[in-house]
């Protein structure tokens, strides 16, 4: 399929979004700068994932572009296509079944369970790549230890000769 | 030993010079490359040994799982198959896998080795042939039975298995003056774990070493020989490095060793490099309690059980034992979404989970997967699970959720999209017999990445020889997981050591 308007240069073919399955998980190489709309959809999916738990002192946005940049080269791409189709009105209703939900925080908790449960092989890939970068951004803060009830790492005396 | 780094080091003399004389080249200091490095250099060799991740001082290493993640696992532990479904933890740092692992320390089953000899014709692999490599590996690794009570989610699982009617085995661990911390999984930092590092490359004072290398592919002579290999700084695609070489072990781990030999297109005439790719797949099941659990602290893994385990490698089995469980990782494995995975996560405390892990390569419907790398170099995985390992997974499952209850849980929760916490057995039961088996439904992980380069007698059914040396090139050999030509149906660090070093003795070692 090919997409008419400012994005139509971007072929939402099934490849590309069977190749979306590789972003899942926490994934190293350059610096990664998300651009304003991208940004716009990062930071609702990541409020409504962390709902009451969101710290004062979170820079969403910034956690995630720190994930990002971990990510291997290709993958990161893929994800970049995705959020490109999730800003471009009828792909995103497409894959979210709203035209521009993420002011939203009622629409965006609606789509987050969609895409769990969905048995569409493209949603349930972005799901699990979204899922992964904000789990990472957030509980990879020691700020979150808190909400969770995670004490902290136990102390500990480095051994003789340990190199 | 002396240690550099291709990243912060390029300008210094040593990567100026052309030739440095080395006997060796190793590339991979894991559990194979480590050893490889350790015994070749007791023999009197002058050996190179190349790692792509960074060396990380014990000091420095961070209980952090944002930092350490990164810093020690391939792809900062967000390996995947090709189609995303599972989730591959495999260590990319000074000491490999080994730096992360969990300590776990099996000999090679029996059975498996008895499969190995009927249907590959590997005779030489033998429980007896094989005794005297465990018992030295053993020794260097100070690998010993735990003796100090386990944790509480160790306990879950001995209590279940009691109640149960099943023996709770004591597992053996390659630690000395373990601190019972629970943080090996990020880099042990106290210097307990008897990593490659700190058991054998520490006291390996003939080695040199280069960190931040990565070992991109090798050039070949007329005469079917590595003539050199190409290296590049970490993350670079610049300041590249040539080495010549005399002698080229591989020791990259399953899945990088196998992209290795195809990124440099070693002959390969009956297409066998990076197939028969194993993973022990793991499905996971969540408990709650009522009483504390503390999952992170302690020793990870000191409890298991093989009665899923059938004699016969070729029925479905499994080994059950219990992960350790950190903030970042848990919330990595749960599939749910907003409201479900906050509930789930502020339980942490109280969590206990367990672990089924699939032996694959042995039945005619588990053949493994298939590496292969992109016009980039870019290496890929491609595997998929069966209908019989879905069988697999599906008993797993319930399984896990019997002992769970057997010892008190209060709710039980299979670790999939689309399930729901069970407060009693018959629910998790029905539960469980409804639910879909496919990737990407369930969470479907591996620790244990084996095979690619298995070993044959014939060309035409492997990569390499039985004694580790390439089938088609002279001076290369392979030794680590890789290996394999099924996975080892029990966690595999030891039986990497223990084979690596019978290869290596008997095909370099004097006399
Ligand atoms: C989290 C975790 C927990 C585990 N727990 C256990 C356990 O409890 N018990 C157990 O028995 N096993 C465990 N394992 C598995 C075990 O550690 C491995 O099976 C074993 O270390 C494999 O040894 P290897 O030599 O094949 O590869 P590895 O130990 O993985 O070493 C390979 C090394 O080669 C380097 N390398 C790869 N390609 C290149 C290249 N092109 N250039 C330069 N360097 C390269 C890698 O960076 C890596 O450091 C665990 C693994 C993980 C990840
Ligand atoms: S339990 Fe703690 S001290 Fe022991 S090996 Fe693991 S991290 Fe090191």
């Amino acid at each position: 399929m090919k997409l008419n308007g400012p994005f139509n240069q971007v072929k939402l073919s099934r490849r590309s979004f069977l190749l979306l399955g590789g972003i899942s998980g926490y994934g190293a190489l350059m610096a990664y700068a998300l651009g304003p709309k991208e940004e716009v959809v990062w930071q609702a999916l990541y409020r409504s994932w962390t709902e009451g738990w969101t710290p004062k002192s979170a820079s969403p946005l910034k956690d995630i572009e720190a994930v990002l940049e971990h990510i291997r080269e290709d993958k990161r791409a893929e994800l970049s296509l995705a959020f490109k189709l999730l800003t471009f009105a009828p792909t995103c209703f497409y894959l979210t079944g709203y035209f521009f939900p993420w002011k939203d925080p009622y629409k965006v908790s609606k789509i987050i369970q969609k895409w769990q449960y969905s048995e569409r092989m493209e949603q349930k890939k972005i799901y699990a790549g979204v899922a992964a970068i904000i789990n990472s951004s957030f509980y990879g803060r020691v700020e979150s230890y808190q909400d969770i009830g995670y004490p902290g790492a136990p102390s500990f005396s480095l051994n003789e000769g340990a190199l | 030993m002396k240690i550099y780094s291709l990243l912060k080091d390029r300008e210094q003399s040593f990567f100026q010079k052309s030739d440095h004389g080395f006997d060796f080249v190793i590339v991979g200091s894991g559990a194979g490359g480590g050893l490889s490095a350790f015994l070749l250099s007791q023999y009197g060799h002058k050996v190179l040994l190349l790692e792509h991740g960074p060396f990380v001082k014990t000091a420095d290493l961070s209980q952090d799982e944002a930092k350490a993640y990164p810093l020690l696992y391939q792809e900062a532990a967000a390996r995947k198959t090709s189609d995303g479904a599972i989730t591959i933890l495999q260590g990319r740092s000074l000491g490999g896998s080994t730096t992360v692992n969990w300590t776990s320390s099996f000999r090679t089953p029996k059975t498996t080795l008895k499969f190995w000899q009927d249907e590959f014709g590997l005779k030489d692999l033998r429980e007896d042939s094989l005794a005297p490599y465990f018992e030295v590996c053993e020794k260097l690794l100070n690998i010993k039975p735990w003796d100090i009570s386990p944790n509480e989610n160790n306990e879950v699982l001995a209590r279940g298995l009691k109640r149960a009617g099943l023996k709770a085995e004591l597992i053996s661990r390659n630690v000395l003056d373990c601190q019972n911390l629970g943080l090996c999984g990020l880099g042990c930092p106290t210097g307990a774990k008897q990593s490659s590092l700190q058991a054998l490359l520490r006291k390996a004072p003939n080695v040199t070493i280069v960190t931040d290398a990565f070992a991109h592919s090798f050039s070949l002579s007329e005469k079917k020989k590595v003539k050199e290999l190409t290296l590049y700084p970490r993350g670079k695609k610049s300041g590249q490095w040539r080495i010549p070489i005399k002698e080229l072990i591989v020791s990259g781990g399953a899945i990088n060793s196998a992209a290795l030999l195809l990124r440099s297109k070693s002959p390969d005439p009956y297409k066998n490099l990076g197939k028969r790719t194993f993973l022990h797949p793991v499905v996971l099941t969540g408990a709650h309690f009522k009483e504390s659990i503390d999952p992170y602290y302690g020793a990870p893994q000191v409890i298991y059980s093989d009665a899923f385990m059938s004699e016969d490698p070729r029925e479905l089995g499994f080994k059950i034992e219990v992960p350790p469980i950190h903030p970042l990782l848990l919330a990595s494995v749960l599939p749910f979404g907003s409201d479900q995975h906050r509930e789930l996560m502020s339980l942490i405390s109280k969590t206990n989970a367990m672990i089924a892990l699939q032996r694959d390569g042995f039945h005619p419907e588990s053949q493994g997967g298939e590496v292969r790398v992109d016009g980039q170099g870019r290496v890929h995985l491609d595997y998929d699970t069966s209908e019989y390992m879905q069988r697999g997974f599906r008993k797993a499952l319930r399984v896990m959720g019997r002992l769970q209850f057997a010892a008190g849980a209060k709710e039980v929760l299979a670790i999939h999209r689309h399930a729901k916490k069970c407060q009693n057995l018959s629910d998790f039961e029905k539960e469980v017999e409804n639910l879909s088996m496919q990737a990407h439904d369930l969470t479907v992980v591996s620790a244990h990445v084996m095979g690619g380069c298995a070993m044959s007698l014939k060309p035409e059914d492997g990569v390499v020889k039985e004694d580790g040396s390439h089938h088609h090139l002279e001076n290369l050999s392979v030794f680590d997981g890789s290996l394999f030509p099924t996975s080892i149906g029990t966690n595999p660090m030891l039986s990497v050591y223990a084979l690596v070093h019978k290869l290596c003795e008997e095909k370099f070692g004097k006399g």
